[in-house]
């Protein structure tokens, strides 16, 4: 009796054991989770939020540190943020939205969300509606798509974040100097030029030649169909052989670059692939 | 001395008489007598024999003179003597000048010598462009040349342009051809993922005969045979059959250049539009290229004509540029020079203008790549 008053015990002590250990763990998961949260909101705001881990820890500082000067020099709020997928049913340009209305907005000369989803390869500028009078929608967003889109396709994320930054200054500080938002079809194109110039000489080149060639109407006859008696022909042997067929088949460029938006009233910007 | 050159002139006046393109008739400038071609022909004919004569015993004379004297025997032969029936003066002709104007008293000298026998044209297409066409012709080709040098245009000598009948050989030919081309049918798709460009390749063999009536080629050494087929062509319905009486009041030679020797350019000729011909028949293709071809004649015939042209050589800055006209259509060709400094200047233009509108045009480009 004895000996099974004891076995009960023991049987006892370890089922309370077991549901002490595993009342213990939930409380523990919860609290970590709740702990990564916290970080996370904490983070939330701050000019880099590097979820995605793109950039080292030095990149990220220095990075940050021309945020803050770019932010305090012309009053704006500037973050980029990085994540590996984007949450269900949420696309690019509405969580950049969001994350622009819930931790950066109020920029006192407005403020602008740069968003990288790595799983979907989704990049999207969400701009508030003053910061959209000084970067404006089309032609603004593509001149800054223009400055990092190559590097961020590249795998050069922090060169590209650091085009991005140097982009939307140069846009900022035209916009205080000028009045009027960065046009950059305005902007002079070295290419364009050697281009053009080498167009016109050639233009230049062959209307002298044609001017020159005027000056002649002088020719050889190389032919004589115009003494060809009428009616005179009679096709006598007409036979037409196959030999054989090639093919060639070209792989259709896919466009990565497809442009979206999801502006509204009040927000700007605009996203791709890269 | 019996004359050895003939002066048409008019039986019922003694005047000149000159051929009046566009008429078909030999009018008197002075009574107003008309006459056709051959009521002439046959009022002269007698007299040209003469002249002939005349002309073949002085040959002989000149030869004799010539061989002891100071001109070369070359020299004797490209030049020969002629006594204008008007006035009497000797011109100097060369060896081929069937019809001239006497220098002493601007009268049309025929030398009938020139037309005997072999040397007799079989054709002649007469004049039907007038000098004064001719010289508006002259003035509208001038016109809206931009590189034309300012001192060619006061230099230019309108006035000084001279009709002349030049010699052709008309060839006639019946050729059969054999050809074959490489074809190509070319077939484009796509699907979802790729362009696919299919082609197929074919050898065609065409073979067919065919005529060829009248090309000309001219049979003088002095005429550039890039200006003679650029007057092309002539209108064959109004040739007539030769009259001396054609060419009184024009410049004439005779061939120097003989059937034997323009023949390979009219083969030339014929080749390339059988080969056309045969190439217009490979039908239902992309792309069609003659591999290798054969011409063979097989029937040809050849006559002699005579072509009007009005013609004008002027020098500038050593070199001569000359214009035609075909005497008979109008059909206007020629060459002039042009002035370097203006040359430059017109692409200098060119490319200030275009410079702006091809930067934007580049960078609106650039901007989509």
């Amino acid at each position: 009796m004895k000996k099974i008053f004891m076995r009960l015990a023991m049987v006892f002590m370890c089922m309370a054991v077991f549901i002490a250990g595993m009342a213990q763990l939930p409380v523990s998961s919860a609290a970590q989770q709740q702990k990564a949260t916290a970080a996370m909101a904490t983070d939330m705001g701050a000019p880099v939020v590097d979820q995605a881990k793109l950039l080292s820890k030095e990149q990220a500082e220095k990075l940050t540190a021309k945020i803050k000067e770019i932010e305090e020099r012309h009053q704006v709020k500037i973050g980029i943020y990085t994540l590996q997928n984007l949450p269900n049913g949420m696309t690019a340009g509405k969580l950049a939205n969001n994350t622009l209305d819930k931790y950066y907005a109020n920029g006192r000369n407005g403020s602008i969300v740069f968003l990288i989803a790595m799983g979907s390869r989704d990049w999207y500028i969400s701009t508030d509606n003053t910061m959209r009078q000084r970067i404006v929608d089309g032609v603004g967003i593509d001149g800054l798509k223009g400055m990092f889109l190559e590097d961020l396709s590249d795998g050069n994320y922090a060169e590209s974040f650091n085009n991005f930054a140097a982009g939307v200054d140069k846009y900022l500080t035209y916009y205080e100097e000028e009045g009027e938002p960065y046009d950059p079809s305005k902007e002079f194109s070295i290419l364009a030029a050697v281009v053009a110039v080498l167009l016109a000489l050639f233009i230049g080149w062959a209307f002298r030649e044609y001017l020159i060639s005027c000056m002649s109407n002088v020719a050889p006859a190389v032919e004589a169909s115009a003494y060809l008696k009428q009616g005179s022909f009679t096709l006598t042997q007409s036979h037409d052989n196959f030999l054989y067929t090639t093919v060639v088949r070209e792989t259709k460029s896919k466009n990565n670059d497809s442009s979206s938006s999801s502006s509204d009233s009040s927000h700007g910007g605009g996203g791709g692939k890269f | 001395m019996a004359s050895n050159s003939v002066a048409y002139k008019c039986p019922n006046c003694s005047a000149p008489l000159d051929f009046k393109p566009g008429t078909q008739k030999i009018t008197c400038d002075y009574c107003g007598t008309e006459l056709d071609a051959a009521a002439l022909e046959d009022l002269f004919a007698k007299k040209e024999a003469m002249a002939a004569e005349a002309a073949d015993k002085q040959d002989e004379k000149w030869d004799t003179a010539v061989a002891g004297g100071e001109w070369t025997a070359e020299e004797a032969a490209a030049f020969k003597t002629f006594v204008c029936e008007s006035c009497g003066a000797e011109i100097v002709a060369d060896g081929n000048t069937m019809a001239t104007e006497c220098c002493y008293c601007g009268h049309a000298v025929m030398i009938p010598q020139r037309f005997d026998g072999m040397l007799r044209p079989d054709y002649i297409i007469p004049f039907k462009k007038t000098k004064e066409e001719a010289k508006a012709a002259l003035k509208e080709f001038y016109g809206g040349k931009w590189l034309l040098p300012s001192l060619f245009k006061t230099q230019n000598r309108i006035e000084a342009i001279q009709a002349m009948y030049v010699p052709f050989w008309l060839f006639d030919s019946d050729v059969d051809a054999y050809a074959t081309f490489k074809a190509e049918k070319v077939r484009v798709y796509e699907t979802s993922d790729e362009r696919v460009t299919e082609t197929s390749h074919y050898r065609c063999l065409r073979a067919g005969s065919m005529g060829f009536a009248k090309i000309p080629v001219d049979g003088s050494e002095k005429m550039a045979d890039d200006y003679m087929e650029s007057i092309e062509p002539f209108d064959y319905s109004e040739m007539v059959p030769f009259s001396n009486a054609y060419m009184t009041g024009f410049l004439a030679d005779k061939y120097d250049v003989d059937a034997e020797t323009s023949a390979p350019r009219a083969d030339k000729r014929v080749r390339q539009s059988a080969i056309d011909v045969l190439t217009d028949t490979v039908e239902g293709f992309d792309t069609c290229s003659c591999e290798e071809a054969t011409v063979k004649k097989q029937a040809g015939n050849v006559v002699y004509a005579m072509a009007p042209v009005w013609i004008v050589t002027t020098r500038y800055q050593d070199k001569p540029y000359t214009f035609m006209m075909n005497g008979q259509t109008g059909k206007v060709v020629g060459s002039l020079p042009y002035d370097q400094t203006k040359s430059m200047l017109y692409a200098a233009a060119a490319f200030a203008i275009t410079l702006p509108i091809v930067y934007y045009v580049a960078k609106y480009v650039l901007s989509l790549c």
